[in-house]
């Protein structure tokens, strides 16, 4: 028998779209809650259109990426231009604890489903808004994807070579937002637990990232100074970049912050001239990086990058394998951990997600506990078990396309 | 009307973590936790990490430090010392929830691992953060920002063709972690929390089969489509991608209808953007459009793009530099920046505050990081009751 679950009995109802709203609603699922997500095939989340699918062919239970976003959930179809979906959105909210969302801020009031509307039904209910730029202010309308936000909130222009373009491949704050969402609700969560009193959170995806932020923000407001890319620099190691290594596009990064670690580093590699004194110190190889960077590429391209990493890693250098898919999937700390997990998806068949917690709790189990869920898998689940609504109430909308 | 109350009650929080974890307890002290950071006699090695205020190397001025330790209050102590480790334990009876993030085994091997201090504080949560976690092959690796960021896959998705895979230029693999409840010991892995960003690149290994990394600049990779992401304007850059079929293909009539607006000759204002399933996209048509997109952003200057984008409604953003978001006035509006006083410099400073906006519970930055053992006298005195001359004496003897 596993270990109990540390959210066990929370009920959310999950009225989120692509990254940042499933994730945060499958922390508290892979924690034990009963998440139902509500979503509709009339417009279906965009991640179920995303590549890639299993066998390439699209289908809307068919993208890994959705698969990887909403393991543990239960979904629930409801078409929600339908009144009488909107009546059963709200007997779903009446049941819950928290609401999660990240449309633009009207959109669930133009259901009447608002947190001003809710309460007047749930009263204690906590509900939390994931807007890109939050309720309120000049710019609360303005949508953005994560790689828009992340671009405004200033990753884009630290991530990058100075004398060439920005990056944002990565929808940085759509990954980071979350684990402060869930603080968020954990903190709501125990505030209502002593006093009973529940609460609207209005979290704009950009504030949350432009934590992760904090010393750059500080070197702005105290010496008006911008951070600008500096592709892999650093200013406290040199070596520190990621070099390329016997194999297609097979890379390792090496860092070297103290002379003792470069001492360990240069008894490997063995290249005579990096035993100069020119390279002693932490001044005299951040002039010489480049010359250093040349030398150590000889070494690796000479190596695969497991052999790099554990070669330095034995004598105390920073080094790891820039892992791709197949090394992450393959990665021996991770099954150590069992970061891993299979389930046998309807579609999709046999997949592997990780656990969403990146911890292990000595009592409590951090799941995942199922399969991401096809549109509206569980709709009459739903209804029947979790709302007890009868049957002769039910069925009959089924033919007016409210479920779907 | 609701009243303002903390997120958090006052738990109180023993923070040992190192930079792997200075931002788990500030979170936790901005949400109201009394958070008592300790630091080893001299203070923690971040104070060296620059960049410091006015430039200024020293540990009190060390932006990082400051960043990340908001809202907590500070002592210094030698947990390597015997009476070091009883003023600990001392102190963990009043405590709820310990922080820490040496190597592992080394708590243990000066007698404070979980096991040890649980005897102690039997409802004790205990949160270890570390780079790969407690067992496991690599559990004695040395890890630095950028290791992590490669081993957890974050590596594999930025880069050009001609250049190795690159990071962010700022340490980021550190603030990857949370907080979760319960009474219990937590066993964090950081590499973990990195992959956690990158999932689509296992996806697309475990679907596709295709190995290496997604190096195609700042673009995404969508088939065999090279999709542009961020597009050179005028004065900078800005963020865009297209999209095409249902719901929001028709909003690219928009983009197009205003560069035709403003004069540019597209050629394709007779393409049914909306009809176009994204799948059927290919590189030939991409290459196509993809001249006209750029000849639009490298005419118009951040400020017309988004002032276009919010009247048209499209999902058009800014690339923003630190500076330039923070003299955005969406943030003046919602009041997110806020004012830390540092009396010892003689000046305040912008902070980034709401994680969040509650009427109920707000969160924000109570005060600024601690100055090394500025809570030494308030802490073991006035609290623990040690006499001034025993603190005196542990000063003396490197204690504290």
């Amino acid at each position: 028998m596993g270990k109990p679950r540390m959210l066990e009995g929370l009920k959310v109802v999950d009225f989120t779209w692509a990254i940042a709203g499933p994730f945060t609603a499958r922390y508290l699922a892979d924690n034990g809650a009963t998440v139902v997500k509500v979503e509709s095939a009339r417009r279906v989340d965009a991640m179920r259109t995303f590549q890639p699918y299993k066998d390439r062919k699209p289908g809307i239970n068919r993208s890994a990426v959705y698969a990887a976003m909403n393991s543990s959930k239960l979904s629930l179809g409801l078409n929600m231009t339908k009144p009488e979906a909107r009546e059963i959105a709200k007997k779903l909210i009446a049941w819950c604890d928290i609401v999660v969302e990240n449309f633009a801020p009207d959109a669930m009031g133009n259901w009447g489903l608002a947190y001003e509307d809710i309460v007047k039904f749930n009263e204690n209910v906590i509900m939390i808004s994931m807007s890109s730029m939050g309720a309120t202010g000049p710019l609360a309308h303005y949508h953005g994807l994560g790689f828009h936000i992340q671009g405004f909130a200033g990753f884009c222009n630290i991530t990058g070579f100075p004398d060439r373009s920005p990056f944002g491949a990565v929808a940085y704050t759509d990954f980071i937002g979350p684990p402060l969402a869930i603080s968020a609700l954990m903190g709501a969560l125990d505030h209502r637990r002593r006093t009973g009193e529940g609460q609207h959170i209005d979290m704009a995806q950009v504030e949350g990232g432009i934590h992760f932020l904090g010393p750059a923000v500080l070197d702005y407001s105290f010496n008006n100074r911008d951070a600008g890319r500096r592709g892999n620099d650093s200013t406290y190691a040199a070596p520190h970049n990621a070099y390329a290594c016997a194999g297609d596009d097979r890379w390792c990064v090496i860092s070297v912050f103290t002379d003792e670690q470069w001492r360990a580093l240069v008894s490997v590699v063995g290249d005579e001239a990096l035993r100069d004194d020119r390279f002693a110190t932490l001044a005299g190889r951040l002039e010489r990086r480049r010359e250093i960077d040349e030398r150590l590429g000889e070494w690796t391209r000479a190596r695969s990058p497991q052999e790099v990493m554990e070669s330095l890693q034995t004598v105390g250098v920073p080094a790891g394998v820039v892992s791709d898919g197949a090394d992450l999937e393959q990665d021996k700390q991770f099954a150590a951990r069992n970061f891993y997990q299979h389930f046998d998806h309807l579609e999709i068949g046999d997949y592997t997600t990780r656990r969403q917690t990146p911890v292990l709790a000595s009592d409590a189990d951090t799941g995942p506990y199922s399969e991401a869920p096809m549109l509206g898998q569980h709709t009459e689940y739903v209804l029947t078990e979790l709302l007890h609504i009868p049957d002769e109430k039910w069925v009959p909308l089924m033919e007016q396309g409210v479920f779907g | 009307m609701p009243t303002a109350a903390n997120p958090l009650p006052p738990l109180r929080v023993l923070d040992l973590t190192n930079i792997r974890g200075h931002f788990c307890g500030k979170v936790l002290g901005d949400m109201g936790c009394d958070v008592v950071k300790i630091e080893p006699p001299g203070g923690d090695p971040a104070r060296d990490r620059g960049p410091f205020v006015d430039d200024v190397p020293d540990r009190n001025r060390s932006l990082t430090w400051l960043a990340y330790n908001t809202s907590k209050r500070g002592i210094t102590l030698n947990i390597e010392s015997e009476d070091g480790r009883s003023l600990l334990r001392h102190m963990l009876e009043k405590a709820d929830i310990l922080l820490e993030s040496f190597d592992p085994g080394y708590l243990d091997s000066l007698g404070l691992g979980y096991a040890e201090l649980r005897k102690v504080k039997p409802d004790l949560v205990m949160t270890s953060i570390t780079p790969f976690g407690q067992e496991g092959p690599y559990r004695d690796y040395v890890d630095s920002d950028i290791v992590l960021m490669a081993l957890g896959g974050f590596m594999s998705e930025n880069g050009y063709p001609d250049s190795p895979p690159i990071r962010m230029s700022l340490d980021q693999a550190y603030h990857h972690r949370e907080t979760a409840g319960g009474g219990q010991y937590l066993d964090l892995s950081i590499q973990e929390a990195i992959m956690l960003i990158v999932d689509p690149v296992l996806q697309h290994w475990l679907i596709e089969g295709k190995r290496g990394t997604n190096r195609v600049g700042p673009a995404m990779r969508r088939g065999d489509v090279q999709m542009q992401l961020i597009w050179p304007c005028k004065d900078g850059y800005a963020a865009w991608r297209l999209f095409t079929g249902q719901p929001v293909g028709r909003r690219t009539h928009r983009i197009i209808d205003w560069a035709e607006q403003d004069g540019q000759n597209t050629g394709l204002k007779d393409v049914k953007w909306a009809e176009i399933d994204m799948n059927d996209i290919t590189p030939e048509m991409m290459d196509v459009w993809d001249v006209q997109f750029d000849e639009f952003f490298r005419t118009h200057t951040k400020s017309q793009l988004v002032q276009g984008a919010i009247e048209r409604g499209l999902m058009l953003y800014p690339v923003n530099t630190v500076g330039d978001m923070m003299s955005d006035s969406q943030f003046t509006a919602r009041d997110y920046f806020q004012e830390i006083e540092h009396p010892e410099l003689g000046r305040s400073a912008k902070y980034p505050g709401n994680y969040w906006k509650s009427e109920v519970t707000p969160v924000r930055v109570r005060g600024r990081a601690p100055l090394i053992g500025e809570h030494n006298a308030e802490i073991y005195v006035d609290e623990l009751g040690l006499s001034p001359e025993r603190l005196v004496a542990f000063r003396e003897a490197g204690v504290v």
